[in-house]
């Protein structure tokens, strides 16, 4: 009897299956395994992450906070308010979606550091220079101070000064601008972009001078010409694009254009934002960028930048010449700004302006930004930076800046919550 | 009542009855025995034995006591045994009676009528590996056996079997919708993680149980809907540990053991069963909305408010103005009766069985049609069931059971959709209507609907998924040494295969205006293969029984998905033809389980018992040096009333202690320790690769010590028996996908996080009493948990979703939410933070905890958990002659649910849609109106500051549901024996014909999560219907 147990017990444990416990995924390969070889894939990887980590609200934040849109029977006033708050979705998804972008930017450099300068390792850790650059940019405009990560880590972070914020993307656009060179399309990172992107930041940080001289290098280029919002909006090649993200349906979740139109529409959408009055009323006659700009269908108005409704994608524009043309224009100040703006005002179709005073053309300026840059995600931090929010928009001081979403700060006590939220 | 007739259930369809009943009319072959004389020491003993209504018990068996002599009885209850000693002692058993012992003596003819018992010490218990008589149980295992009585005809899963027919069960569902899946709970939530199910196991197979659904279409499906249940014979549910540490790692949440039906010795038997019903939505009128003039004069306060707060003129870019009902000649719409219809449902079922001594077989087929009390929600389920066994020598047995299901589900978009069609219905304006003049649809998302049509949507969309599957077990069994020493090797193939198929045609709001189809496949192969030996022996007055197994699984998900969009029209409805293909997708994943397990179980005269398990699992989802978990347990009984001392007479009691520590692993992914780049990161069509998993290589087993002490006690000879059970659970190293700071580059992270508490008492009282001439039997349970985190990483409160929190010394998800303290009477008392974002009198005032004027984040308070004080349910069943009711009702204390379908609209008022009559009614309109409602403003973030995630839509959800109503009446025997049939039963079955509830929604049972943390949500899910249905049960 002891036998036939003992041979059953066996045959029990012959049967033993132990190395088929090691399973591993089969559309992912472990990290840390990354050679020169997989840098195209890894900075294609990185495009990707940043075109779809921030949420589709994250690229026209500055619209809804702006004034230039609003929801269904209510005022630009009452979306503002309802978004500006810690407990807030677009708020909290913003913040964590920049965050997991840097992460991956983070983890290029990080990569791309350990290997020799060769023209592809160059371009790809430029790009992810000015990616990082970028994703700072929209963390600064909106939430004042914030962690500076030059490398990922999990830390319980704290935040950092507004101006080492400043100094930190400068640092990486200079990065950038050192290994980047020409792109094979707008749709990919150049040193152009690069140059765009830090007038901007020039500007917004009120040091003109370099902001008009940045932006004057690639007006006077030649590489780049105003171009008819036909093109520019339609995905048509044009001239005038500095660096879009192509945000291919296939591979995107960015979907703009589903907020902008409406089920009463052949491309269909949510139709969730819609012009506000304001801008409903702001195109002079005349002004070609209208018809691309707005449109009404079936006495519904929508915002026409993003044609491609509820099931395709359109790219999201970075930088264009006529933001530069803007930035040139309002960094020399009225006397020597005037004619970039009058040139661009020429370009759309309008006369010539001549305001009075600064503050006059400063209000040309911004006017003329909201025609121009409606819906790309610009006008609420326009105003903030001009001083204006308040009067402009209605808004208390406090909602100068964005609040810290409450899920952070639970998770990371260290992160301190902005004045009055 | 006459269990054996009619062990069956599922009628419908009386045509197809009529034609079965005509073909079968001819005679079956009866094999009658005389009876004998005797002759000699040894003699032969006949008679019938019959249930206490005098019926026949067909099947019983009748044995010499201390032999192996024994029979079964015939088709009429008749045995006839011989070479009985005449000191002998004869035993008349039958499963779910009372097994009596009669003296021999001088008798030669004994009959016996058995009473009916649902605790029988000698009745056979399903356990883990094995089976076990009631009287040795030393834990807390629930046996649940199906008949008539207790069948609901329209469930569709074995889970809705089991709502409050045992204690420390609770069971919900998402909705009313068909299929909607189902959450058991087992002893509280005992994991952190969305998969708190306990685990299924079918006949020996461990099988899977994700969603029955692919793509989401708000609600998910259940996959345990596709399992036949007119087969099943009888659910275990192991709920201590020391009964499901043999289950070891997948054991935290309970085990549910499913036996399906075998054919018996001697007994040829075809049953058929057919029911036909109706099912409507009972309480569809309890929602009451403002009509056109309420809405319209609210709306336009509103309006008038807000022109008044920000100073606005005629003329200004921002003034609003008054709006007017733009169909006044029309009658306001009901929505709900356009989405809802009466549900008919037809189910049909029939089985064939017998056995020889050598071989049974069982073979069972079944059919059910089913709508949905939404238009367009409809199931069709088609079961087939073979089983056969047979022993090919007295040391070798081999047998196979093979089970295949279908089953379609017609869905219509649940909670979780942006097109969930109730809500869209109910948060009509009041004058909204579905078509325009010229017949085309309004459409949501414009200034005439604010919300998708629902209409348009059940028209224009479909979506099914089709579920099919296989079980199969197939065994060979080897039996050495007098039987005590087996060996089992069995292989048991579970497969799934699911097809998911939306179809957005160019009408559909989604349908991107050329139609867009997502064609969605699924394959789920499910292996097990377990070889197991057993032995056991008798030392004088020691029974020893041991158990030793191993056993490996295998399981493998393979998904497909294409989503396609440009169809000619919607006629063309397949994937292939699609102008555009915007996105496939495939995925594999794989997890692999080995095990090593075994039990050893003494008794001592039958009084003192002891059972032991000890498991070894070894898992793929977790690294190597942490895979392997250890999982034991032990138990002890005594049966007191053995004891010699013990002289209460016709009482049985037996205390039961016991330990087990049990696992969880089912809630991580299957790579979650893995750091992982992906492919499939793309940009510009090139492939691009990043980080999509950070890993955690610490992640280990989440492992529960769960503690129960119990009794058995059975007085009167059975009349009365009680179960009583304490016990507490401790589950540690909780698996939690816990949030985490976003600047690490994830939100969230796989840990073991903490631990967590459930304690509680249950109690189950079932009573055999006759009042009169009518029987009356009563099966009572009440159980009570309570559920309480103990500690968590840092201590901290981790705030989760947009209203829940997980805070030590509180419930698992407890509502974490803020507080109202009235309605601002004055724009005085409003702090000046509040003021400029504008906060008027007539606003909610809230609690501000830090009083610092704000009201945010860290205002919400934790109140209230979803998890009721105590639950349970009554059943009664009156016997009178061949009539028979059953009064079948559950019932929850202290569970609160959350209101949501009140917060994105209805109680908004100044808001675009519909409203909430006592809401808009009780609106406040100036000093000392209400301290209770909100003014009346236009737009969502204004009236939204009012309608926060609050107490204020926080309500009691206790309820007293009467589940079940049956009237039966079986056919007498005078009728039915020229026929020669068994049984007839015909009956009337309501489901759901009232519940009491404080709730104001329709239905406190359902949850648009299943997640513990997150159940007791309510968002317009569709509530439980009524359903009567007429049926018959045929036996021949």
């Amino acid at each position: 009897m002891k036998k036939i147990f003992f041979i059953l017990i066996t045959m029990v444990i012959s049967v033993s299956c132990m190395n088929k416990l090691d399973l591993y995924p089969h559309s992912a390969v472990a990290p840390g395994s990354a050679t020169e070889k997989d840098l195209p894939a890894l900075e294609i990887g990185m495009y990707n992450r940043v075109q779809n980590n921030p949420p589709t609200e994250a690229w026209i934040l500055n619209d809804l906070l702006g004034g230039t849109v609003n929801t269904l029977s209510s005022n630009p006033i009452d979306l503002i308010n309802s978004i500006l708050s810690p407990l807030n979705g677009i708020v909290s998804n913003s913040w964590n979606g920049y965050f997991g972008a840097l992460y991956q930017v983070n983890n290029i450099i990080s990569i791309t550091n350990d290997f020799s300068s060769t023209a592809e390792r160059d371009r790809v850790k430029g790009t992810a220079h000015y990616f990082r650059a970028y994703i700072y940019y929209c963390l600064v405009t909106h939430w004042g101070e914030v962690p500076i990560l030059r490398v990922n880590t999990n830390d319980l972070v704290s935040r950092d000064p507004v101006e080492d914020v400043w100094a930190f993307i400068e640092e990486d656009l200079d990065e950038a601008m050192e290994l980047l060179g020409t792109s094979t399309n707008y749709y990919y990172v150049s040193r152009d972009a690069a140059i765009a992107l830090k007038a901007r930041v020039m500007l917004s940080q009120q040091k003109n001078e370099a902001a008009a001289t940045l932006a004057e290098s690639l007006i006077t280029s030649g590489k780049y010409q105003l171009d008819a919002f036909e093109k520019i909006f339609r995905k048509i090649q044009n001239t005038e694009v500095i660096f879009a993200f192509e945000n291919n349906t296939e591979e995107s979740n960015n979907a703009i254009s589903n907020l902008f139109y409406g089920y009463f529409m052949p491309n269909k959408g949510s139709y969730l934002y819609r012009p506000s009055q304001s801008v409903l009323g702001m195109f002079e006659d005349g002004d070609l960028r209208k018809p691309m700009s707005l449109d009404n269908v079936a006495g519904n108005d929508v915002v026409n930048k993003y044609p491609g409704g509820q099931g395709g994608r359109d790219p999201v524009i970075i930088s264009r010449l006529a933001e530069l043309y803007l930035i040139s224009a309002e960094a020399k100040g009225r006397v020597a700004g005037l004619s970039r703006l009058n040139e661009l005002r020429q370009k759309r179709g309008l006369e010539p302006v001549n305001p009075a005073t600064n503050d006059a053309f400063l209000n040309a300026i911004l006017l003329e930004r909201k025609r121009e840059l409606m819906a790309e995600g610009f006008m609420y931090y326009d105003y903030v930076r001009t001083g204006k929010a308040m009067s402009e928009l209605g808004i208390t001081k406090i909602q100068l800046l964005l609040p810290v979403p409450g899920a952070e700060r639970r998770s990371n006590p260290n992160l301190t919550q902005n004045e009055g939220y | 009542m006459n269990l054996h007739h009619f062990k069956e259930r599922r009628t419908i369809c009386f045509v197809l009855f009529t034609i079965m009943l005509l073909i079968v009319a001819a005679p079956l072959q009866v094999c009658a025995q005389g009876t004998g004389s005797m002759n000699g020491v040894n003699k032969t003993i006949s008679g019938v034995v019959m249930d206490d209504a005098g019926e026949p018990i067909i099947g019983a068996s009748v044995s010499i006591e201390g032999t192996s002599n024994g029979v079964i009885t015939n088709l009429d209850g008749e045995y006839r045994l011989e070479n009985v000693p005449a000191n002998g002692t004869l035993v008349f058993s039958f499963l779910g009676m009372r097994t009596q012992k009669i003296a021999v003596a001088e008798k030669t003819n004994i009959n016996v009528r058995l009473a009916e018992s649902t605790v029988n010490i000698d009745e056979v218990v399903v356990i883990g590996y094995g089976t076990q008589r009631r009287g040795l149980i030393t834990n807390a295992v629930s046996s649940v056996k199906f008949d008539d009585s207790n069948y609901k005809v329209s469930s569709l899963s074995p889970a809705q079997l089991l709502q409050g027919r045992v204690a420390g069960v609770n069971m919900s569902l998402g909705s009313g919708n068909l299929g909607s899946r189902e959450r058991i709970s087992i002893r509280g939530a005992s994991s952190l993680s969305a998969s708190n199910e306990p685990l299924y196991v079918v006949d020996g197979v461990p099988i899977t149980n994700s969603n029955g659904n692919l793509y989401d279409f708000g609600e998910a499906m259940s996959s345990l809907s596709s399992l036949n249940l007119t087969d099943i014979e009888s659910v275990e549910i192991l709920k201590d540990a020391a009964s499901a540490a043999i289950y070891g790692s997948r054991a935290t949440n309970g085990v549910i053991l499913i036996t399906t039906k075998s054919g018996k010795e001697g007994r040829t038997e075809v049953k058929v069963n057919l029911n036909a019903g109706v099912s409507h939505w009972a309480n569809k009128n309890k929602v009451k909305l403002a009509d056109s003039n309420l809405y319209l004069e609210a709306y336009n306060e509103g309006v008038d408010n807000y022109n008044r707060q920000y100073g606005l003129q005629v003329g200004d870019a921002n003034y609003l103005t008054h709006i007017s009902n733009p169909h006044p000649t029309i009658r306001d719409t009901d929505w709900l009766d356009l989405i809802t219809q009466s549900a008919f449902q037809y189910n049909a079922n029939v089985s064939l069985s017998g056995g020889t001594k050598k071989t049974n077989f069982y073979i069972g087929v079944g059919y059910s049609d089913q709508e949905g009390v939404i238009r367009t929600n409809s199931i069709q389920k088609m079961t087939l069931n073979a089983k056969i066994n047979h022993e090919f020598a007295s040391w070798l047995e081999a047998g196979a059971n093979i089970t295949g299901t279908y089953i379609k589900n017609n869905q219509v978009p649940g909670a979780n959709s942006g097109a969930q069609i109730l809500g869209r219905a109910i948060q009509k304006r009041p004058f909204d209507l579905p078509y325009k003049p010229n017949g085309e649809y309004y459409l949501g998302g414009t200034d005439e609907l604010a919300y998708h049509n629902p209409v348009q949507i059940l028209n224009e969309e479909t979506k099914y998924v089709e579920n099919y599957r296989y079980i199969g077990n197939f065994y060979a069994l080897l039996k050495f040494l007098n039987n005590r020493l087996t060996f089992r090797t069995s292989f048991y193939p579970d497969m799934g295969y699911t097809y998911d198929y939306t179809y957005y045609n160019e009408n559909s709001p989604y349908g991107l205006g050329v139609g867009r189809i997502i064609d969605y496949n699924r394959f789920v192969p499910n292996t097990t293969f377990d070889n197991i030996v057993t032995y056991q022996d008798k030392f004088g007055s020691l029974n020893f029984s041991a158990m030793a197994g191993h056993s490996y699984q295998y399981i493998k998900n393979r998904t497909s998905m294409i989503d396609a969009n440009g169809f000619s029209s919607p006629a063309i409805d397949v994937v292939g033809v699609a102008a555009q293909v915007a996105g496939v997708n495939g995925t594999l994943s794989e997890f692999a389980m080995e095990s090593y397990f075994g039990r050893v179980s003494f008794d001592l005269l039958d009084r003192y018992i002891f059972n032991a398990t000890l498991r070894t699992d070894g898992s793929s989802k977790f690294a190597r040096s942490v895979r392997w978990g250890v999982f034991p347990s032990v138990s002890l009984g005594w049966n007191i009333s053995k004891e010699k001392f013990f002289t209460l007479p016709d009482v049985d009691l037996k205390f039961r202690a016991s330990y087990g520590k049990t696992g969880n692993q089912e809630s991580i992914g299957n790579y979650a320790s893995q750091p992982q780049m992906s492919d499939g990161l793309n940009y510009g069509y090139n492939v691009g690769i990043g980080v999509t998993n950070f890993g955690n290589e610490e992640l280990t087993w989440e492992k529960a010590d769960q503690y129960n002490l119990g009794f058995d006690l059975s007085i009167l000879s059975g009349k009365v028996n009680m179960v009583f059970d304490v016990y507490q659970k401790n589950t540690n190293n909780l698996l939690y996908n816990a949030p985490t700071p976003a600047t690490t580059g994830s939100t969230s992270m796989t840990k073991n996080i903490g631990s967590m508490r459930n304690r509680g008492v249950e109690f189950t009282l079932n009573t055999y009493l006759n009042l009169g001439k009518v029987q009356w039997n009563s099966q009572f349970n009440i159980s009570s948990n309570k559920n309480m985190l103990t500690s968590l990483l840092g201590d901290e409160l981790i705030a989760i979703g947009s209203n829940r929190a997980l805070q030590v010394g509180k419930e698992l998800g407890a509502f974490y939410l803020y507080k109202m303290e009235g309605i601002y009477q004055y724009d005085g008392e409003i702090p000046i933070e509040q003021y400029n974002i504008g906060v008027r009198a007539g606003d909610v005032k809230w609690y501000d905890a830090d009083n610092n004027g704000i009201i945010n984040d860290d205002d919400r308070v934790v109140m209230g958990s979803a998890f009721p004080k105590f639950f349970g349910g009554w059943n009664n069943t009156f016997k009178y002659k061949d009539f028979q009711l059953d009064i079948f009702f559950n019932y929850s204390y202290g569970n609160k649910v959350y209101a949501e379908w009140k917060t994105e609209s209805l109680a908004k008022i100044g808001y675009w849609p519909g409203y909430l009559e006592d809401y808009a009614k009780n609106r406040w309109t100036g000093p000392g109106s209400t301290t209770k409602y909100a003014r009346s403003i236009n737009g969502s973030a204004l009236s939204g500051f009012s309608a926060k995630n609050s107490d204020r839509f926080l309500e009691d959800g206790s309820f007293i549901r009467l589940q079940m109503l049956t009237l039966s009446y079986n056919l007498p025997k005078s009728i039915l024996k020229p026929l020669n049939m068994k049984g007839v039963r015909v009956y009337c079955q309501a489901d759901n014909l009232f519940i009491l509830t404080k709730y104001s929604g329709y239905d406190p049972e359902v949850s648009r999560s299943m997640d513990p943390s997150f159940f007791g949500m309510d968002k317009f899910n569709i509530p439980s219907p009524r359903t009567i249905s007429l049926g018959i049960n045929a036996n021949f």
